[in-house]
């Protein structure tokens, strides 16, 4: 039969010009929606059900379980520091530069708080005015 | 002699192009998954202005034990009860200045709980005065 012999000669062929396209656009959606993070350690954040979008760009002051801290000034990855003095010294680096700089307090729901009101003072003698303390949805349970 | 680069069909390769895109999308996916933004913010008092004018009759005094139990204004209640007792004082002053004073050896997930209490209530005037304040006003028992 003649329609069998037209049926050989088809070329099967799947487009995929159009595919980066596609992963393109994904890319740029993922690229403006993605907040880098500059700190991935660990914790168990206290858990609110008000909750505000912490500024960009804020430095971060890490407080882990075992009441060690990690500091970072917002644009590059936490680093340890020794102890209240030394995150002292790094909070008044910042806001020696810009008063307005906002912080993020990221801390372990069990640490006592006496760590953290140690922290709030170093901020509030630093001229620190917007603080954030970072925490878990209730509504990500 | 004849050309044979004529014969040549240009084409421009694009199979891997949708490689390199997936592989940001995959980069950029598991980056955003880890970042932590949100959290309870609150301004600290500005360096150059007198901290605690506030005089302590007019504002309401807030007090977490270690064990997480509150005192109101001098008098135990319970959390649950804390709307009720903060939302009449609101209605008549909507600006109406809360102290929050949490025990040094509490768990900080026992003052973001009433924190968060306060941001639902809608307290706009939260106060969190460190040890070293209430040391410098006298006002530390």
């Amino acid at each position: 039969m003649h329609v069998s012999r037209t049926r050989e000669r088809f070329q099967s062929a799947i487009p995929t010009a159009s595919m980066a396209d596609i992963a393109f656009l994904l890319v740029i959606f993922f690229m403006i929606t993605t907040a880098f993070s500059v700190d991935r350690t660990a914790l168990e954040l206290p858990q609110t059900a008000e909750q505000q979008q912490a500024p960009k760009n804020a430095a971060v002051i890490v407080i882990t379980a075992d009441e060690r801290f990690l500091f970072s000034a917002g644009e590059e990855d936490t680093r340890p520091v020794g102890g209240v003095e030394e995150l002292a010294a790094a909070i008044g680096r910042v806001t020696a530069s810009n008063r307005l700089h906002p912080f993020s307090v990221k801390a372990d729901r069990t640490v006592k708080y006496r760590v953290i009101d140690g922290v709030l003072e170093q901020l509030r003698v630093a001229g620190a005015e917007n603080v954030t303390l970072l925490s878990r949805g209730e509504q990500a349970l | 002699m004849r050309i044979v680069r004529r014969r040549m069909p240009a084409e421009i390769p694009t199979a891997s192009m949708a490689d390199v895109a997936f592989l940001l999308i995959i980069f950029f996916l598991v980056v955003s998954i880890y970042s932590v933004t949100r959290g309870i913010q609150f301004s600290l008092p500005r360096h150059d202005e007198a901290t605690l004018t506030v005089e302590p009759e007019a504002a309401v005094l807030i007090e977490v034990a270690e064990t997480g139990a509150l005192t109101v204004d001098r008098k135990p209640l319970p959390l649950e009860e804390l709307t009720a007792y903060l939302n009449p004082r609101l209605a008549r002053n909507p600006s109406k200045p809360v102290i929050l004073r949490t025990a040094l050896e509490a768990p900080y997930s026992a003052m973001t709980d009433v924190f968060d209490e306060l941001r639902q209530v809608g307290v706009r005037n939260v106060v969190i005065p460190t040890q070293a304040e209430l040391q410098l006003y006298g006002l530390e028992p």
